[in-house]
């Protein structure tokens, strides 16, 4: 839900700024009558500039009203311009700007964190009060960068924002950790022993840090104002790009809840993960590259634990190993997806985002089969069947479950836990 | 302090590494973030002063609480202008818990993990071959080897959850990462 920028008038990237201020009284003290004084001639000169773009305003024509999350001693000011340049013009050599600025320390307290932060965004989209939020934090932590800098730093929009094939490359990784968590967590209080419940929540926790980076990370680089929250909580079904092996339910082809089922899918997915991990290892992407390195160490311990669920169930009982092999049996077809490079994927191993995938098969049925032999389980027969998760077309479950995992948050947007 | 900090001194970096080494981990307070190894050191960048963190597990809930704790501390101690970011490059290992460190798990009851055998990629490529899990883990009580795995999942994701089959209790074991 974007509102398109009246006024940018052209496609492209637009930069935005943020700076905020910590008030030294109630915005309508007598401390602050001399800035308030001044605000609408210093806001009519703003939008008079050259590069000019947009401004966030309520009714009375100023921001110092609306809220934000550095507190209610703190005023914002968000704004979009052309370039650094543009609006460097103004607040420079403005003379009603800088005669403000010069009076700052009468009615602001000075700031030892940085309070001002600018960055490139699709001109399409209007910067928000929560993406400039982030942007300032990711500023603070990490100091100038191509991301979130200051006058010091002049990136390009080029540097800035990346490629669609290099947001949906991470947006794919993201989606696929998120949906299969909130699916292995449903056994949470439900799982056949109490260990069960630990370690599945600690599964579904790395997959959610795993999340979480690649999500910050694609929409800092998407420059569409959205962060992890936007992109976990407010994309539809069919804006999901994850395989359809994780979202669906953990029932067997009976509809009943099946442990076997929950099992097999986590070691077919954690199987290839841990190639796939291994695969983008020396991305070209470092934050992926970083995410790759540690979530691999993760993903060993997944692996071994359905692993030995999968030897326990087919090497047990007559029931334990039927159930296995048809657990088997009904989500193999679904791994097919898995290694069908689409163009989006030839696009990322061009520019050495990521492997292909269909090499990868290989491997990932190696070590399967490994552990399949231990189980005396069998590897099902192969079929032609191709879901289509990735592109976006989904099963009805997804939506089901997304309309369980956003419901929270879409009821109390901005909500902050 | 904030003068200092313009243009930082020695002994000004020093400082700023008591103060954030010693912060105890939000999980196991017995251990600080210098004993865990996620501590990864003061640096200057640009004549700022910048600390660095590195969270253990991606998920890990006590990631945010660390980074608050340092601030705070820091900003108690009147070093306002510091940097504090978290770099998840390189990744956290278990080998980096120092000697202390890891006798202070033993000694709060959890079993110190084991040390990690080649790199990250090899360590990966080793559950590709399907390796057995960590055998002869020593219990913290009685520190026999008579042990066995419950759970490689325990409260929290770095610990696992082993039984001693000597003396019959249970303990968490800090698995090797």
């Amino acid at each position: 839900m974007t509102d398109t920028l009246k006024n940018a008038g052209k496609p492209g990237a637009v930069l935005c700024q943020l700076n905020i201020a910590h008030l030294k009284d109630a915005m309508d003290s007598p401390l602050l009558a001399g800035f308030r004084a001044q605000l609408d001639s210093v806001n009519a000169t703003a939008e008079a500039s050259p590069g000019f773009v947009w401004r966030l305003k309520d009714d009375y024509n100023n921001a110092t009203a609306i809220p934000n999350p550095w507190g209610a001693d703190f005023i914002v000011n968000l704004s979009v311009w052309d370039s650094p340049d543009a609006l460097k013009t103004f607040a420079y050599q403005q003379r009603n700007h800088v005669d403000v600025l010069r009076q700052r320390d009468q009615w602001f307290h000075k700031m030892t964190s940085p309070h001002m932060v600018m960055w490139w965004q699709q001109g399409n989209t209007l910067p928000t009060v929560a993406e400039a939020h982030r942007r300032l934090e990711h500023l603070t932590q990490n100091g100038n960068n191509s991301l979130a800098f200051d006058f010091r730093a002049s990136p390009t929009s080029e540097q800035a924002l990346a490629p669609d094939w290099h947001v949906k490359t991470l947006v794919r990784f993201a989606d696929d950790a998120l949906i299969h968590a909130q699916r292995i967590v449903e056994w949470c209080g439900h799982g056949p022993i109490l260990e069960e419940d630990i370690a599945l929540s600690n599964i579904g926790l790395d997959y959610i840090g795993q999340a979480r980076h690649l999500y910050a990370h694609a929409g800092l680089l998407e420059g569409q104002a959205r962060g992890e929250n936007e992109l976990a909580y407010f994309r539809n079904t069919e804006d999901f790009l994850n395989t359809s092996l994780v979202e669906l339910p953990n029932s067997s082809t009976y509809g009943e809840q099946d442990y076997a089922v929950a099992m097999a899918k986590l070691f077919l997915h954690a199987a290839w993960m841990q190639i796939r991990w291994l695969s983008v290892a020396q991305s070209t992407d470092p934050v992926l590259r970083a995410v790759a390195n540690k979530a691999m160490k993760e993903n060993r311990y997944h692996v071994e634990h359905a692993s030995q669920w999968m030897i326990r169930f087919g090497d047990g009982t007559e029931e334990s190993h039927a159930r296995a092999q048809a657990a088997l049996d009904q989500l193999w077809p679904y791994t097919n997806e898995w290694f069908a490079d689409d163009v989006t994927d030839i696009q990322a191993a061009e520019h050495g985002l990521c492997a292909l995938q269909k090499p990868l098969r290989e491997q990932w049925l190696s070590l399967v089969n490994g552990v399949l032999k231990k189980a005396n389980l069998q590897q099902p027969t192969p079929s032609e069947f191709l879901s289509q998760g990735r592109q976006g077309a989904h099963t009805e479950s997804l939506s089901y479950l997304l309309g369980e995992m956003q419901s929270l948050a879409r009821q109390h947007p901005g909500v902050e836990w | 302090m904030v003068s200092a900090e313009l243009n930082p001194q020695p002994e000004v970096v020093e400082a700023i590494r008591a103060i954030v080494g010693e912060v105890p981990d939000p999980e196991i307070p017995v251990v600080t973030l210098t004993d865990l190894g996620i501590f990864r050191g003061v640096s200057i960048v640009d004549s700022q002063i910048v600390v660095t963190l590195t969270p253990t597990y991606s998920g890990c809930p006590a990631t945010e609480a660390i980074l608050a704790d340092v601030r705070g501390k820091l900003s108690d101690a009147g070093f306002h202008e510091v940097r504090v970011q978290v770099a998840l490059d390189p990744a956290w290992s278990t080998d980096w818990i120092s000697p202390a460190g890891r006798e202070k798990l033993r000694d709060y009851g959890i079993a110190p993990p084991a040390h990690c055998v080649g790199s990250t990629a090899q360590q990966s490529q080793s559950v590709l071959q399907f390796s057995a899990p960590n055998r002869g883990v020593r219990c913290p009580r009685c520190a026999t080897t008579q042990t066995e795995v419950i759970s490689q999942f325990g409260s929290t994701p770095c610990k696992a959850l082993y039984r001693c089959i000597a003396c019959r209790e249970p303990f968490d074991y800090f698995k090797p990462f």
